[in-house]
């Protein structure tokens, strides 16, 4: 293959065939490039919305886990400097403070509001001090229990608690949603392949005689075959491109009301990453090469 | 010495049977020799373009051997066929044109598939359509054309690549009689230019004016055959 040819025929030869066929058959070629479009179109919905509500229901635990680590009456200050170094140092956490007695009592006191006179009489010693310890949201369940095990080790640990219930909860939502997302996006690929590959056959039938003369005037390989793939490839692209172009829209229509009508949607919503928009192209790309040779090999021209 | 000698056509017992077990071609045995001008004759349903479809590899002979331009085409497929297609000529009753595209893109696609660049696949597109009278209906497509002349640029895109054979089936099944003298008559300007040309067709009345070898076939066989200088004389009146 030398620079400029393909199977013995300039490249320029497979461009002016298969933009020729789209041309010539503008009815045919628009129910295909909507169909890839409809296609990508479910795709894309189904990765903005994966991927926001992704995105919406990480940022509920975007803090990462918080547990309190009481420690013992009589921990001095130095050895509780020490102790918070050593927390600050540990990878797994992302962020840790010390809060004393009197602040507990003080916190306490304020959340009890009009109900402080409870605490007349008592003295903030009973309340324990404790380093409020941050862990990084990447953490499993056990790499926690591991954490909270080496912790509750240490001499001047009493106790350590964390809302265990609500990080499996929350972990058990971001699974659903991941797996929710995957659920659909494999509907969204099987949708797209029926729906594009009866669209080709339409596409390939209409061609069928043509594509008979071509193979009674000797043409075969790639000469023969190439010009319908590079077709396909064609309207998948334009196809794909409208159907971001159209999402991008959509998007843009529907974001702003949506954070109006929920607040807490504010600063998490965005749209496709570059790479998404790739990627969805080049879907779009593959699905239409696809849809052109399962219409070959449909009508038996795939030979 | 050219692939397939003096001889461009070599059937030997040829039988070709569909599934439904009707026999198509039954034991036909014959040779045609480079240059040659033949006819198959004989009625509608005689094995005629059965004959002519396992010539050019459209089917494949059931039994028997078939050796066309020194090859064997029996279950030859994909590239090879192609390659043999490329060598040959071919010619349909319907003309079989791609409708989307002028006129001069029929013929020159039959070139450009064969490796012929571009331009010169145009430049010999219409010289052909000069040679068949239709040099001014180049840009035109296909629908526009009477059935004569839509034969008349099949027959031009048969001969874009030079062919060592010709095969034509019933080329003048749809045309009237003045009509189809034009097509039979560029058939042998065709053949005088050095291509082997072989014509199916039922229609006696003007096959019969060739004066060719003719053989005549019917219920799958040949059953009769004669030679040019008979059928010539024949011919002659």
């Amino acid at each position: 293959m030398s620079w400029g040819t393909l199977a013995g025929q300039p490249i320029s030869y497979y461009f002016r065939r298969a933009f020729d066929s789209i041309f010539a058959t503008p009815v045919i070629a628009g129910v295909t490039i909507t169909s890839i479009a409809v296609s990508v179109l479910l795709a894309g919905s189904v990765l903005l919305v994966g991927s926001n509500a992704y995105r919406l229901v990480a940022s509920w635990g975007a803090e990462g886990v918080d547990l309190s680590m009481y420690l013992r009456a009589g921990v001095d200050d130095g050895r509780v400097v020490e102790l918070k170094e050593q927390l600050a140092a540990d990878p797994a956490v992302v962020n840790v403070y010390f809060i004393s007695n009197d602040e507990a009592w003080m916190f306490l006191a304020q959340n009890l509001g009009d109900s402080a006179e409870l605490l007349d009489g008592l003295d903030a010693s009973i309340l324990p001090a404790s380093l409020e310890v941050t862990l990084a949201r990447t953490l499993d369940a056990d790499e926690i229990e591991a954490k909270l095990a080496e912790w509750h080790a240490w001499p001047e640990v009493d106790d350590l608690q964390y809302n265990r219930e609500w990080t499996l909860r929350f972990r058990s939502a971001l699974g659903i949603v991941r797996w929710v997302a995957w659920a659909l996006g494999a509907l969204a690929l099987v949708a797209s392949i029926i729906i594009v590959g009866a669209t080709f056959q339409l596409a390939v039938f209409s061609r069928q005689e043509e594509m008979e003369i071509m193979r009674l005037v000797g043409a075969s390989g790639m000469p023969y075959w190439g010009p319908v793939m590079l077709a396909g490839l064609i309207q998948g692209i334009v196809g794909s491109a409208a159907a971001v172009g159209l999402l991008f829209l959509i998007y843009r229509g529907t974001a702003g009301p949506l954070v109006g009508q929920l607040p807490m949607l504010k600063g998490t919503l965005a749209y496709l990453a570059g790479s998404q928009y790739m990627t969805l192209i080049i879907w779009g790309a593959v699905l239409g090469a696809a849809g052109s040779w399962l219409g070959m090999r449909r009508f038996g021209a795939w030979k | 010495m050219s692939p397939g000698g003096a001889v461009v056509i070599r059937l030997y017992k040829v039988c070709k049977e569909f599934t439904a077990g009707r026999t198509a071609v039954s034991d036909v045995t014959l040779n045609i020799e480079r240059g040659e001008f033949a006819l198959l004759s004989g009625p509608s349903g005689a094995g005629k373009t059965t004959l002519l479809r396992i010539l050019f590899g459209q089917e494949a002979a059931s039994s028997g051997k078939a050796v066309v331009n020194g090859r064997n085409i029996h279950r030859m497929s994909g590239a090879h066929l192609a390659a043999l297609r490329r060598e040959l000529g071919l010619v349909f009753q319907d003309a079989r044109l791609i409708e989307r595209i002028p006129v001069i893109e029929n013929i020159a696609l039959a070139a450009e598939v064969c490796g012929i660049a571009r331009s010169d696949a145009r430049r010999r597109a219409s010289e052909l359509l000069e040679l068949v009278g239709l040099e001014h209906a180049a840009g035109e497509l296909p629908g526009s054309l009477s059935s004569g002349e839509r034969q008349r640029v099949s027959l031009a895109r048969a001969i874009a690549n030079d062919p060592v054979l010709l095969l034509a089936d019933e080329p003048t099944g749809s045309l009237d009689r003045a009509t189809a003298l034009e097509i039979l008559h560029l058939l042998e300007l065709v053949n005088e230019a050095g291509t082997t040309v072989v014509v199916a067709s039922h229609d006696a009345g003007v096959t019969s004016l060739l004066g060719c070898r003719t053989m005549r076939m019917n219920e799958g066989r040949v059953v009769e055959e004669v030679r040019p200088e008979y059928a010539a004389a024949l011919a002659a009146g």
